[in-house]
């Protein structure tokens, strides 16, 4: 009879590890599917404006990025609007995809890395790696992170 | 028991074994990740060191690995005053024209001392390419890019006259303000900035000859290692 008990709390020890990896993978799954979906969506409005230190644009970037950042372009946005009473026109940028976007998991987070084509109007174009980091936060990823290292 | 029953009674417990094995494997892996990812964020400490003067070491950077500065020698421009500054601007005898107020600066509101000993610079944290145009320069997204400009607002700089056949001495300045423009560094050789406080205690030459080359006004800029230090001349 014990040995009976024994291997029912086995086979529901086993099945909760079966399910709980079963739903770790299921999650994760649809976690990159959506992530990589957002990613391109976020890339192709932030390298496309017309003005980096306009409040359209700043409030674009809000669903897709952590307090910090928006507060970064925020801060920016002072530094910027100076640079426009003293006559300087605002930098365009004109983003184009080169890659596919790649997701992988690293720790809590989410990394997405692809290349673009950039091109600042009227001064440079080059290629950039581009690299997001998605966290959750509340309830929601946002980047808490973006790297683009010039080709 | 049976041996059928034997044998599944020893595969189950080698399945839930060689599961808890994986899970905690997995579990130290990611606290290992961890471990090692928390260590090597915590990057804000001291730069290289570029001078010692009497107002402490000046080093290259606040944030390690990351560049702040377009040089640590280069002209100081005369700049002018800025506004937004609390509670009362400072006008004194080396103050120059206390009414040639140029804007508010880049990092404003302002204390009184911080506009007093301002200092601009092309910051690091910025791409300032755009600027060589007459367009406005862009956040550069480059590693450290954004944590140089968590700390550069009101950091303290070390700024010491390098010019031939001018005395030496230093200054302790506050970063207010950002510029000049590249088209200026590539026309006179400027890349740092200051208002008549500071550019008339350090007594350079005008920095604006059309050579970029020359030492007019020539100066070494570095970050306070110490950044308690009191802003003014370095006595």
């Amino acid at each position: 009879m014990k040995k009976n008990y024994l291997y029912l709390i086995l086979a529901v020890i086993f099945l909760a590890i079966v399910i709980f990896l079963g739903l770790s993978f299921y999650f994760d799954v649809q976690n990159k599917k959506q992530l990589t979906e957002r990613s391109k969506e976020f890339v192709q409005i932030w390298g496309n404006y017309q003005d980096e230190a306009s409040t359209s644009y700043i409030n674009s970037l809000k669903d897709y990025i952590s307090v910090e950042i928006m507060s970064d372009y925020q801060n920016n946005a002072q530094t910027i609007n100076y640079y426009y009473s003293e006559g300087y026109e605002p930098t365009k940028s004109i983003l184009v995809e080169k890659t596919e976007p790649k997701i992988k998991k690293e720790n809590k987070n989410y990394l997405v890395i692809l290349t673009a084509q950039r091109e600042l109007v009227d001064v440079k174009k080059f290629e950039q790696n581009i690299t997001l980091r998605w966290q959750r936060i509340d309830g929601a990823y946002k980047i808490v992170e973006i790297i683009a290292n010039d080709n | 028991m049976t041996k059928s029953r034997q044998y599944m009674y020893l595969a189950g417990c080698a399945s839930v074994l060689l599961i808890a094995v994986f899970v905690l494997f997995l579990g130290g892996l990611q606290a290992y990740a961890t471990l090692i990812t928390g260590s090597s964020s915590n990057k804000t400490d001291d730069g290289g060191l570029i001078a010692s003067t009497a107002c402490g070491e000046a080093v290259e950077t606040l944030v390690s690995g990351v560049s702040m500065l377009p040089a640590s020698s280069g002209k100081l421009g005369h700049e002018e005053h800025l506004s937004n500054v609390n509670p009362s601007h400072y006008c004194g005898t080396n103050s120059g024209d206390c009414s040639a107020i140029a804007g508010g600066g880049a990092f404003a509101p302002h204390t009184t001392e911080q506009e007093r000993f301002y200092i601009n610079s092309q910051w690091g944290g910025w791409d300032w390419t755009p600027t060589r145009n007459k367009k406005a320069p862009i956040l550069s997204h480059e590693p450290g890019a954004a944590e140089a400009r968590r700390v550069i607002a009101h950091a303290k700089l070390i700024v010491t006259i390098t010019e031939p056949g001018v005395p030496t001495k230093s200054i302790v300045t506050s970063a207010e303000e950002s510029g000049p423009a590249l088209w200026v560094t590539d026309r006179d050789g400027v890349n740092f900035g200051a208002p008549p406080e500071v550019y008339n205690y350090l007594e350079g030459s005008s920095p604006y000859t059309g050579n970029p080359n020359d030492n007019s006004g020539r100066v070494n800029v570095g970050f306070a290692k110490d950044q308690s230090v009191t802003l003014g001349p370095c006595l």
